[in-house]
């Protein structure tokens, strides 16, 4: 048992965490509101390797996994980056497992072009696949549609849908746009399985970034601002209820990383446990943006404060794959198949 | 990273196992539950022959040198078992106590009968007047020549009935700062002056209160410096975080499940299939987990770093104990009318397991310090924010 991370994982962390902090300031949060996107910032992640970074090295890329994978994204989330550091990544790692199909694909993936994104809900409806994160501004959508597989060439530009955590959201249209089938039948539902729990886990850890921002965020403010001539930090109500928020999110984090590592040693839990980390991220990172925000009076329901962009957010993201009561019910199947031994503590 | 227990914690979960099954007996469990004493001196001695209660223990003090997530499987094999284990859970904590910081002639007269199985002690700190505010503790401890003489009254004594000694938190001075005042004793629980008086709780958890009259006890039971008792209540402390407490969950869960596959009505079908009962029980599935997490990255820390961060401590105990009782509430629901049902009753769900829990699961959040108390550490210390009280 080792929790702490390699130097290499530590570095990794530090490099985003400074570009980042350059970057992707609240200013730069805000200024992409409109758009949902920041292109200046998604090349300089690019250009740093958050695409090739969990792709083979014999596919081009750092041969990095989930693990690597959701450091990034977990200082993407706690920044609010306003660019696809889950669905992209994601898609690149379809392309990487599609052997020669994907290769050439992928080959401009990794250099930047053409901007593919992975859309994490199966198309139920005819022809379209609904509110599909980044399909705004992304050339490429990796989509399942019925039991085929299919890169999506969506007429450009798709029109944005004014949405709650302000993100680049289109309907794609599948039925009037050029598509390349990537695998069909049981194949192409392995794959968009396998993608969607990567999916799962590395926004588990963007969430765990956001709720561990959105905390700090509200302990800042409670430490300053003063009422009945004192800090109201000092507030047992207040404390305690960070200090549950606080509890939560280093539970988020260990779940998402336990995830990532059953994921990249090939345990065959980590599908389960990478639905439990995005679930139970999910809940802390609005548990975490609501009390913060609440905490800020008045303040916090201002736009000019900045815990707003952390509260719609945390609502906005999770909902890309459906309802919370979905995915209860898909992790409820996974967890106790009916003749499985659960022993989850049987290491 | 790696959040594997490792091999030799799987070969030593497998030893304990194969061990619980010869000799654990279901009679046991229900003695356990009938009495409401959590120890059972059959099951403790074999323990002892196993050399299982200090196995954590270097090999030169005649432990097992076993690591601490090698004991983390233990207490987790014990906790899923269902094992009386309260007596052991706290003699081992005093044991540590007087391994670490006792005088050579505690360790030679004392320890021997704890590692045979022979001796049991119990906890003595708390007070009618002094629960979270421990530094109020009242009971008084005035020095006689070689001995000292001890009059007051402490509460939730549990397993005083049973135990051999009390681990006593006295005041020895009311000058200076309350908690430099506080010695702390080994009482004989046989010394003339002690009235035990047994209390019953909700849980069915018997506990006691106890009364000390002149209880005359020689100088070579106190543990610790005269004063210094607060610093010895800190190492005691540091011993009692990070129990077998992160699997409690995952066991109640484990009832739950296997009462929602129980075929049930005419028409067929289960619990399980119904969409409420599975998401309740993937929620708590997810909380188990993440207790389970929290409750390892304590052990593993302390293990790291050499001494125990109390901040991870407190996350681990706050969590996993007010998840505990969100569980088995939620979980009471699903099980519907018949989950009030008691142990006994033939039609009772999951054997009335789960309701007996839902009457115990309280006291989790309230004993080895509050959560509020807990929140408190995590605001104060962990976050920076200002003290709370």
């Amino acid at each position: 048992m080792d929790l702490n991370l390699s130097e290499e994982q530590q570095h990794l962390r530090d490099t985003f965490d400074a570009l980042l902090a350059k970057h992707c300031t609240v200013g730069h949060v805000r200024d992409a509101e409109p758009t949902g996107f920041d292109s200046d910032l998604w090349d300089l992640m690019t250009q740093t390797g958050l695409v090739s970074l969990a792709i083979p090295e014999s596919s081009g890329g750092a041969g990095g996994g989930l693990l690597e994978l959701g450091l990034v994204a977990e200082a993407c989330g706690a920044s609010l980056a306003p660019v696809p550091f889950v669905e992209t990544p994601v898609a690149a790692r379809i392309l990487s497992s599609l052997g020669r199909t994907g290769q050439a694909l992928l080959d401009g993936v990794l250099s930047g072009e053409p901007l593919v994104v992975f859309a994490p809900r199966a198309v139920a409806a005819e022809n379209v696949a609904p509110v599909v994160p980044f399909a705004a501004v992304a050339e490429r959508v990796i989509a399942l549609h019925h039991d085929r597989l299919l890169m999506v060439t969506p007429p450009l530009p798709l029109p944005r849908k004014p949405n709650l955590g302000s993100g680049a959201l289109a309907d794609v249209p599948i039925g009037s746009s050029r598509n390349l089938v990537l695998a069909v039948g049981g194949d192409a539902r392995r794959h968009f399985a396998e993608a969607l729990g990567e999916w799962r886990a590395v926004m588990a850890a963007a969430l765990t970034g956001l709720a561990a921002r959105a905390l700090a965020v509200g302990v800042g403010y409670v430490t300053e601002r003063r009422q009945f001539g004192r800090p109201i930090g000092s507030f047992q109500v207040i404390g305690h209820r960070l200090a549950e928020v606080a509890t939560e999110a280093d539970g988020a984090r260990l779940l998402w990383q336990e995830a990532a590592c059953a994921h990249d040693a090939g345990d065959p839990k980590a599908a389960t446990l990478a639905h439990m980390a995005f679930l139970f991220a999910s809940e802390v990172a609005e548990r975490a943006a609501s009390w913060s925000l609440h905490f800020h009076g008045g303040y916090g329901f201002m736009l000019e404060y900045d815990i707003q962009l952390f509260y719609r957010r945390a609502k906005a993201w999770p909902l890309a794959v459906g309802s919370a009561r979905g995915e209860l019910q898909h992790l409820a199947d996974e967890w106790f198949a009916p003749d499985e031994e659960q022993q989850w503590i049987s290491d | 990273m790696d959040f594997g227990l490792g091999d030799e914690s799987a070969t030593f979960r497998a030893e304990v196992r194969a061990f619980l099954s010869e000799h654990l007996t279901p009679e046991m469990r229900e003695r356990a539950h009938r009495t409401g004493t959590h120890h059972d001196w059959e099951f403790h001695r074999r323990m002892a022959e196993r050399g299982w209660l200090n196995a954590h223990w270097p090999k030169d003090e005649g432990g097992q040198g076993r690591g601490a997530l090698e004991m983390m499987a233990f207490h987790e094999e014990l906790a899923l078992a269902g094992a009386p284990v309260d007596g052991m859970g706290i003699t081992m904590l005093v044991a540590d106590v007087i391994r670490s910081v006792g005088t050579a002639e505690q360790k030679e007269r004392i320890l021997p009968a704890v590692l045979a199985g022979d001796c049991l002690f119990c906890l003595g700190y708390t007070e009618p007047d002094a629960g979270s505010d421990v530094a109020a503790v009242v009971t008084r401890a005035r020095r006689d020549g070689d001995e000292w003489v001890i009059n007051g009254q402490k509460m939730f004594t549990t397993l005083a009935h049973e135990a051999n000694y009390v681990f006593l938190l006295t005041r020895t001075t009311n000058e200076g700062p309350r908690h430099r005042g506080l010695t702390m004793f080994l009482v004989p629980m046989t010394l003339p002056g002690i009235d035990i008086q047994p209390v019953h709780t909700m849980g069915g958890e018997r506990t006691n209160i106890t009364f000390y009259t002149d209880v005359r006890v020689p100088d070579w039971l106190r543990v610790g410096p005269v004063d210094g008792g607060w610093d010895v209540m800190r190492v005691a402390l540091a011993f009692e975080r990070g129990g077998a407490m992160g699997t409690e969950i995952a066991r109640h869960l484990r009832l739950a499940v296997n009462w929602s596959r129980r075929s049930f009505g005419p028409g067929g079908g289960c619990p399980g299939d119904d969409p409420e009962v599975r998401a309740t029980l993937a929620r708590v599935a997810i909380r188990a987990e993440v207790g389970r997490l929290l409750n390892l990255r304590t052990i593993w820390d302390s293990a790291h770093n050499g001494v125990p961060n109390p901040v991870f401590g407190s996350m681990a105990k706050l969590y996993l104990t007010e998840a505990l009782v969100a569980s088995l509430s939620e979980l009471l629901d699903r099980l519907g009318p018949a989950g009030v049902l008691q142990n006994g009753d033939p039609d009772a769900p999951a054997e009335g397991w789960l309701e007996a829990a839902f009457r115990h699961v309280p006291v989790t959040t309230i004993y080895g310090g509050t959560s509020e108390i807990q929140r408190s550490i995590v605001a104060e210390r962990g976050l920076g924010l200002p003290r709370t009280r």
